[in-house]
């Protein structure tokens, strides 16, 4: 039932933003992809307010603010400079990203112990299932707006609004200012989908720097739901069918995810339906209107509905039998592929089979931060006994939303900084798991062995994500205890970057790249690579599993292994063990290991020391690694 | 109330499509008066009507309205002083707002526009009134949306919109070119009778010899940018259309018009 309710309740805050997406669309024809950035803009702001200690309520007219202004540079650079609409959108979108990321001073905020509306209202529960009291103060909220903004809609300013959208020419005529109502509206409109951003944030219990990717289609997709389904001139029919639009959309989305569909299958989906919408209406409206299109339309929702009944009459009805397992992954990334491979191969060891004794539900939230939260629903909505989240971003949706079952996390770098504990003993009663901040000492050490003496080192990461911050901060605190090396780093913020990164830093004359585990870098070592072998500069990294791919030396985890922990983890839940008394495992075991093809090619000799330690190696092409000579982390 | 200094205006300036739309236009017209304006294609006459509303600024020259030098003021902020009804019958109502909605933007031109509800029982009453003054049966259909009327309704609505608030200046850019004869004659008993009974100062646009000669009390004449006649009434009641055709034969004589253009241009003009 929760993912349901859930949904409906995602479909109400995200309202807020088709509301938004309404005025500019509908009312201006102005495609406004800004918000793709003011929705993480308001959450942004909303969070770190919230963290600073204010009140959860209060922070959403600053939020409001904030993405105002952002509509207002738009629409002043469309207006003021006739800069395309389109254009001005990307401008001032692509411009947000820098600013939210200062704004939230990291890439992830946490509101795991902070005050939201959540737990305001969780403080007034009078004892009824949260998702759905949620809803019905959600309910409460929305009715509300959707009433004052269809007045407001109505009034003589917000008539001239409509007019100003719909005859520019003759509004002008009646001394309108044309620019100044279309920078009203955006700024407006963008004013809604701060608000939503913020409400959002709160509502799944964090801020990410990547929430608001794709905002502008799925708001698209909420507007066009709502018009198909109500054709009507009254403000208020319209500005009910968008928030009825928006409810239906995320619906949509929980059955998609309910049947197993991939949610990167999703987009596409939701990409065609906005386009042959857009262009039903358009022909349409040449011939009769729009009836087999409604019709269509109507039986979309009516089959939604249908599933919707049989759902709930088959959850009332639900046996149980096997153990239930939820894995969740945030991103196909080979770091979360490994882990679960690890995952998988140890629970079969320890005798859970799949399909046999044991159900596993595995989930992928394809890089899509809110996707984590409805996928925890969904999960919970299966009942599943025990959650393993791989990642940061799912671990974080799963510890703030699931309270009363246990969550085994894996692959995460610091499970302090998303609040999911103090220290490895004293943490949330459900939760446990395996973490490990890379032993970036320790590369440093066999780095200092192989280069003594003064030495400038060099390093790539991106700030986007919040692993790759703790794991920097963990390099420059490290590097303390090595007065005499000094460290070039350069930011990059996606994998396109990272070639002239390594370039740039090359031209510093570094001794060697010295990488950090950063999901960016690992995606686009092969830039790292190139440059590598052209200046015969040698990488050092953190990232066990790239080693054969032109990395001289590498010593770090094999995120395979972290599955493996977690494997263990669960079976001692399941056997009984309460996760409260579970303390958080670091990673047990290290893999060390040398390219010897990359040390000729680049004229490095390696010494007996280290090929004596190095369990793995390339040599001819060919990689080693014997499963038994992974060595133990050593305490320092 | 209107005095034009001086105009200027080329468009594409040092272009090869480079054209010379007012040269050294000046005119002044009194309070009340009622002055149409015919020419060629491309004589300058929209561009002219253009710059008094402001959608345009001429490349040099004043253009005063009450006083006030309004050379570089935008449109919309003249809109206070000035109404407007355009060619196109599309262009001065929207389309997808009902009559009553139309009529309500009309009467706050130039005003502030607040987030309050204006449309009274009592305001609507007036708009009715109005309405049934134009005697084409719109008044109880004032929530009907302006995309299921005529283009000669709209243009018969524009038109009201336009004196709803008595404006100071009346600007009609060729507003019966694109309806049919019969609905054209409409609007225009409805054109002489808005302007009489308020005396606004007009300035009209048109295509046809015929309208310019009859209607108002003064004709401009204009040809590649320039007046090249203006009539008072005295003159223009004694003037016959093939007067006019007559001066535009001289033009021709000067500037050696092909007999195929004077052809087009009777075709055009009667």
């Amino acid at each position: 039932m929760d993912l349901w309710i859930g949904a409906i309740n995602l479909g109400i805050l995200f309202a807020f933003m088709a509301i938004g997406t309404f005025i500019t669309y509908k009312l201006y024809s102005f495609s406004d992809i800004t918000i793709d950035g003011t929705f993480t803009t308001g959450a942004a702001v909303g969070s770190i307010l919230i963290v600073n200690g204010w009140n959860p309520i209060l922070v959403l007219p600053v939020a409001f603010l904030v993405g105002s202004v952002a509509g207002f540079i738009t629409g002043f650079i469309h207006t003021r400079f006739k800069i395309e609409g389109l254009l001005a959108g990307i401008l001032v979108m692509t411009g947000l990203y820098s600013v939210n990321l200062h704004i939230m001073g990291k890439s992830n905020i946490p509101l795991l112990n902070s005050p939201t509306f959540i737990t305001m209202l969780s403080d007034i529960n009078p004892g009824m299932n949260m998702e759905l009291w949620t809803f019905i103060f959600l309910l409460l909220v929305i009715l509300i707006f959707w009433i004052l903004i269809s007045l407001f809609l109505k009034t003589d300013f917000g008539l001239t609004m409509r007019s100003t959208g719909n005859n520019p020419v003759m509004v002008a005529a009646q001394g309108v200012s044309v620019n100044h109502f279309k920078i009203f509206g955006i700024a407006f409109s963008n004013g809604l989908v701060g608000i939503s951003g913020a409400l959002v944030a709160q509502y799944q219990g964090f801020a990410d720097i990547g929430m608001g990717i794709g905002s502008i289609i799925f708001s698209l997709a909420s507007v066009i739901i709502g018009e198909a389904l109500f054709r009507h001139r009254s403000m208020f029919i319209m500005v009910l069918g968008v928030v009825i639009g928006s409810v239906i959309f995320r619906l949509a989305v929980a059955l998609a995810l309910h049947l197993g569909m991939n949610p990167n299958d999703l987009k596409i989906i939701t990409a065609v339906f906005v386009l042959l919408t857009i262009i039903a209406t358009k022909v349409t409206l040449l011939k009769h209107k729009n009836h087999l299109f409604r019709w269509l339309a109507l039986a979309c929702a009516i089959i939604l509905i249908v599933f919707f009944v049989i759902k709930i009459s088959s959850s009332s009805v639900k046996e149980k039998k096997t153990v239930k397992i939820g894995l969740l992954l945030a991103n196909q990334s080979s770091l979360m592929t490994n882990t679960r491979d690890g995952f998988y191969d140890e629970i079969k060891k320890m005798g859970y089979h799949p399909g046999e004794n044991c159900k596993i539900i595995e989930l992928n939230a394809e890089g899509d931060i809110p996707n984590n939260r409805t996928m925890v629903d969904h999960l919970l909505e299966e009942d599943v006994d025990i959650l393993v989240t791989v990642s940061t971003a799912s671990t974080q949706a799963a510890i703030q939303k699931v309270k009363n079952k246990p969550v085994v996390f894996a692959t995460v770098a610091n499970p302090f900084v998303i609040e999911a504990g103090k220290t490895d003993s004293i943490h949330l009663p459900n939760v446990t798991g395996v973490y490990g901040a890379a032993p970036v000492k320790e590369l440093l050490q066999i780095f200092t062995q192989l280069f003594p003496g003064p030495q400038k080192i060099g390093t790539i990461y991106n700030p986007a994500f919040p692993n790759t911050k703790v794991n920097l901060a963990e390099l420059e605190k490290m590097l303390t205890f090595f007065p005499l090396l000094s460290l070039e780093q350069v930011a990059v913020a996606g994998t396109n970057d990272v070639y002239q990164a390594a370039q740039a830093l090359g031209a510093k004359n570094i001794r060697a790249f010295v990488l950090i585990n950063d999901l960016t870098v690992f995606n686009s070592l092969e830039s790292i690579v190139k440059v590598s072998q052209r200046q015969k500069i040698p990488i050092f990294s953190n990232d066990a599993e790239r080693l054969q791919d032109g990395v001289l030396l590498v010593y770090g985890y094999e995120y395979y292994v972290s599955g493996m922990q977690a494997a263990h983890l669960v079976d001692r839940i399941l056997k009984g063990e309460k996760p409260a008394d579970i303390p958080f495992e670091k990673y047990k075991i290290i893999s060390y290991g040398v390219n010897y093809d990359v040390a000729r090619n680049l004229e490095i000799s390696i010494p007996d020391a280290i090929r004596r330690e190095a369990g793995i190696f390339v040599l001819n092409g060919k990689l080693t690694k014997p499963p038994l000579t992974l060595i133990k982390m050593q305490k320092q | 109330m209107i005095e034009v200094v001086e105009l200027n205006k080329t468009f594409n300036a040092g272009s090869p499509d480079e054209l010379v739309a007012l040269c050294n236009v000046s005119l002044s017209i009194r309070e009340h008066q009622f002055v149409t304006v015919i020419g060629t294609n491309g004589s300058g006459k929209s561009t002219l009507l253009n710059a008094m509303a402001g959608n345009l600024f001429p490349d040099s020259g004043i253009i005063k309205i009450a006083g006030e030098d309004v050379t570089r003021k935008p449109d919309y902020k003249r809109a206070g002083n000035i109404a407007r009804v355009f060619q196109n019958p599309y262009s001065g109502t929207a389309p997808g707002m009902t009559i009553a909605e139309n009529l309500l933007m009309a009467w706050f031109r130039g005003k502030k526009r607040y987030p309050v509800f204006s449309m009274s029982g009592k305001l609507k009453g007036f708009f009715r009134d109005q309405l049934a003054s134009l005697d084409m049966q719109l008044e109880n259909r004032m929530e009907n949306i302006i995309e299921t009327l005529s283009g000669g309704q709209r243009q018969a609505i524009t038109l009201l919109m336009a004196v709803l608030q008595t404006p100071q200046v009346l600007l009609l850019d060729e507003h019966t070119a694109a309806l049919d004869p019969k609905t054209a004659t409409q609007v225009i008993r409805l054109t002489e009778r808005f302007i009489s009974e308020n005396k606004i100062t007009t300035l009209m646009v048109t295509h046809s010899m015929k309208q310019a000669l009859e209607m108002g009390d003064r004709t401009i004449m204009m040809h590649h940018g320039k007046i090249i006649e203006d009539i008072e009434i005295k003159e223009k009641t004694k003037l016959t259309v093939e007067d006019l055709l007559a001066k535009f034969d001289d033009i021709r004589k000067r500037e050696k018009l092909t007999p195929q253009l004077i052809a087009t241009l009777k075709n055009q003009y009667i």
